[in-house]
């Protein structure tokens, strides 16, 4: 499958803090690929980069085969962009804007248009300036959508949505995702898991990951392994194995290398004498946390490290 | 539709309050622009006057508004606007706004513009390239540095502070520098250096916005708009240099004589008292008195600037650059006059008490009569061919509706150097007609040799003051009472052109700096 959105090396920087750090993703055709990461992390700083609205300092980027770089004009035809801290046209009613935005897209589709204003339920003679947050996000969703754009990129698009208008866009999305490649942004995992078909993970503007949903979901597992009497943790563990840690008899830890059939054999050859041996598969928020927790485990241990370091010297 | 038109039609319909409001002013402009003028001549429309000042203030601030609005709308600083992700071509951006400014701000005015000349008793049509270099200077010196400093700003309050603090600056320069003391601009180099600058400007100002629209880079576009003034500063001193330079060449010595005689003139009788902060970049102001004669009949001598070279016993000596004095207009007859030249403190200082051998070069114009025209003053407006449309100018309170001196307006600028003159009455004339007395000369000059095809500014009426001399009469008793301008009573225009530039000298074998004392923190100079 072609990529619809690649990046190679991306770098930017604001002043000494580095926002994106030599980030190379690659977003195939078709797929649904949400970019998670907490607050701060670069996801917001990554998409304006991709749509050429920042400049990278480093690296270079490509969106539907055009250098992010001269994305502009009629590039945009085929791109619907929706931002949580995008401005609009306060001025302009809802049917103001759609009527403005129409003779700009040559592929503007009425029907669907107005398909999208009843589903939304959008009321086309109030200003958007009077409108609620998630009926403005409702308006910007039916004014990306309508002219059938060949790639949808979303930042933030459910943040501090009520979880009723959040399901009319989710719904509003996959009805549109047959016939286009969804790129989306969100530190909320629970609202994406259910449709994405690739995940991105992003910590302090680097890529930790990027897979298909169902190869991260196959390969984490929460183990539990029930010893016969109470033990420390082993030496030497696998670096595959995080967040690992015992009480009394029960050890337990994340495994991020799972393998079906595989994995579970060779636990059971390290722990000949375990009663039992739990594989439990997990949510992605599970999967986030667990990393999240570990890496930031990790870092205060190089902090720490750097520190102990220091004081020698 | 396309992408122009349709971004067009949107900020029409957005901003038709900013559209009506500015339309207004300028429609209040055109109905009240001609009391500017009138106002000085019929003193009953005094109020008008005020409130034509203050609508004809109003027009720029509705430019700046308008501008600002429809800039902003879709504005180039930050990077969560709707627009940029929306498939905007700049240059179709960029065009609709031109189009939005031209046909809301520049037609409306230039219509107006048509309209205060027809009012002024100008034929409109007769002046249209003239009104297109004004409309040119309007462009470089209003309408883009506004459209440069919205296109990098993010508000129209970010704008505002930006004025502010660019006037700030401005007042601080002329404030804290002496550089604009030290330029001397002759017409011609002033032309040049006037001519390069804002060539400068408009080249200057259309790349930053163009940068900006094309590329949205806005440090790159705010430090071309920084670098601007750097510019035009070392534009200012080229100009002043290579005027310098090129004076010799400007102004050929003299060869078979000079069409007036200087000599230098001490008067011991009267002494003037000046005081000046003693900073050590302090300029004191030194006269020469001069006395001039030998000017032909039909001719006019004018000094148009002066140079002076001291040299002291021992050997030392100072120059100073050429300087412009301006203002004086010589005719037949004798006149004494006293050119000044700037001296800095510490040269003032190194030379004072030293007999000191003086050195003036002049640099003069010689200008002969032209056209004349004699009208007799008539009770209402009436046109001076080849010179401009006059009133007769009506006293107040007092001298109420008796004619106490002529005013002038005239189309884009000023007029060909003229010499006005007429005859006062000491008494109100009484009837329709009183012949003048013909005992008291009123003169006055208006107008100048060189002009540019239009002075900047938004009315295209130039209404300069014309004083006639002798306009009040000393009774003997301390008191002055206005002289009067009785109607039929009849007025010379003599226009005035350039024949010639040439330089001459006056050579002063022994002059003394003036004495000066130091007062705390200020020099008192007596001289």
């Amino acid at each position: 499958m072609n990529p619809v959105m690649r990046t190679e090396g991306l770098n930017k920087r604001f002043g000494k803090t580095v926002a994106v750090d030599g980030i190379s993703l690659s977003v195939p055709e078709g797929s649904i690929y949400a970019l998670v990461g907490a607050n701060g992390a670069g996801k917001t700083t990554l998409i304006k980069l991709m749509m050429n609205i920042l400049r990278p300092d480093a690296g270079s980027a490509q969106v539907l085969g055009i250098a992010s770089r001269d994305l502009a004009g009629a590039a945009f035809n085929r791109i619907g962009y929706v931002s949580e801290n995008q401005e609009l046209p306060e001025g302009m009613t809802v049917g103001g804007m759609l009527d403005y935005f129409r003779p700009f897209y040559p592929g503007w589709d009425r029907a669907l248009e107005q398909q999208l204003v009843r589903q939304f339920d959008l009321p086309l003679s109030r200003k958007l300036k009077h409108l609620s947050r998630g009926m403005k996000m409702k308006a910007t969703f039916a004014a990306s959508l309508a002219y059938r754009p060949a790639l949808i990129i979303l930042d933030e698009p459910f943040s501090g949505l009520d979880p009723l208008v959040r399901d009319e866009l989710i719904e509003g999305l996959i009805e549109r995702a047959p016939e286009t490649t969804i790129f989306l942004s969100s530190h909320d995992l629970a609202e994406i898991e259910s449709f994405s078909s690739h995940v991105g993970y992003l910590e302090q503007g680097r890529l930790l990951f990027s897979e298909e949903m169902t190869t991260l979901s196959n390969r984490f597992r929460d183990v539990t392994v029930t010893l016969s009497a109470p033990a420390g943790l082993p030496s030497q563990l696998p670096a595959t194995w995080i967040e690992a840690q015992t009480a009394d008899c029960v050890m337990h830890f994340v495994d991020s290398d799972f393998k079906e059939g595989i994995s579970e054999r060779a636990l059971a050859d390290r722990f000949p004498s375990a009663r039992d041996l739990a594989f439990a598969p997990m949510t992605l928020r599970q999967i986030f946390l667990a990393i999240a927790k570990a890496g930031r485990g990790a870092q205060a241990q190089r902090a720490r490290e750097r520190v102990s370091e220091e004081n020698q010297a | 539709m396309n992408q122009t038109q349709h971004i067009f039609a949107k900020d029409a319909r957005r901003f038709w309050t900013e559209i009506a409001l500015s339309v207004a002013i300028t429609a209040a402009f055109v109905f009240l622009g001609r009391y500017n003028w009138i106002g000085k001549y019929e003193p009953q429309n005094g109020s008008l006057m005020t409130l034509a000042a203050l609508v004809t203030g109003l027009v720029p601030v509705s430019w700046w508004v308008a501008i600002a609005r429809v800039v902003h709308e879709e504005r180039l600083v930050g990077d969560t606007q709707f627009w940029i992700t929306r498939p905007y071509e700049w240059t179709s951006l960029l065009a609709a706004k031109l189009a939005f400014v031209l046909a809301f701000l520049y037609v409306p005015l230039f219509l107006a513009q048509l309209a205060l000349l027809a009012q002024a008793g100008f034929a409109p049509l007769a002046y249209l390239p003239g009104l297109l270099y004004k409309l040119l200077l309007i462009t470089c010196l209003i309408a883009l540095p506004l459209a440069a400093i919205a296109s990098v700003t993010s508000s129209f309050a970010r704008m505002a502070l930006t004025l502010l603090g660019i006037l700030v600056g401005i007042i601080a320069f002329f404030t804290f520098t002496s550089l604009a003391d030290s330029y001397w601009t002759s017409d011609e180099g002033g032309s040049l250096g006037n001519r390069i600058s804002i060539a400068l400007v408009f080249v200057v100002l259309a790349t930053a916005i163009v940068l900006q629209y094309s590329r949205r880079t806005v440090w790159s576009s705010r430090r071309l708009l920084i670098g601007l003034p750097l510019l035009l500063l070392a534009v200012g001193l080229f100009a002043s240099k290579y005027e310098q330079a090129q004076i010799d060449r400007i102004y050929p010595p003299a060869q078979a004589g000079t069409p007036i005689r200087l000599e230098y003139s001490p008067d011991q009788a009267s002494y003037e008292t000046s005081s000046f902060e003693a900073s050590p970049r302090a300029q004191i102001p030194i006269k020469i008195r001069l006395a001039e004669s030998g000017v032909g009949d039909g001719l006019l001598v004018l000094i148009d600037a002066v140079r002076v070279e001291l040299k002291a016993p021992d050997g030392s000596h100072w120059e100073s650059e050429w300087r412009r004095v301006g203002g004086y207009k010589f005719l037949p007859g004798e006149l004494t006059f006293s050119p000044t030249f700037l001296m800095p403190i510490a040269e003032f200082r190194r030379f004072q008490g030293t007999p000191l051998r003086v050195h003036l070069a002049v640099a003069i114009s010689n200008a002969q009569a032209g056209q004349v025209t004699n009208l007799p003053l008539a009770p209402q407006r009436f046109s001076v061919p080849d010179f401009g449309v006059c009133s007769p100018k009506h006293g107040s309170t007092g001298e109420f509706g008796r004619t106490t001196g002529i005013a002038c307006v005239f189309a884009l600028h000023q007029p060909p150097l003229t010499y006005i003159s007429t005859h006062w009455s000491d008494w109100q004339c009484s009837g329709t007609a009183s012949p003048p007395d013909g005992s008291v000369l009123g003169t006055a000059w208006v107008g100048a040799l060189d002009h540019e095809p239009a002075q900047f500014g938004f009315s295209p009426v130039v209404d300069p003051y014309i004083n006639l001399s002798n306009s009040e009469n000393n009774n003997g008793r301390g008191e002055n009472r206005f002289r009067f301008l009785c109607p039929g009573t009849p007025i010379t225009f003599t226009r005035y052109a350039r024949v010639g530039r040439m330089q001459t000298s006056v050579d002063i074998p022994s002059f003394s700096l003036p004495k000066y004392s130091v007062t705390g923190n200020m020099i008192i100079i007596t001289q």
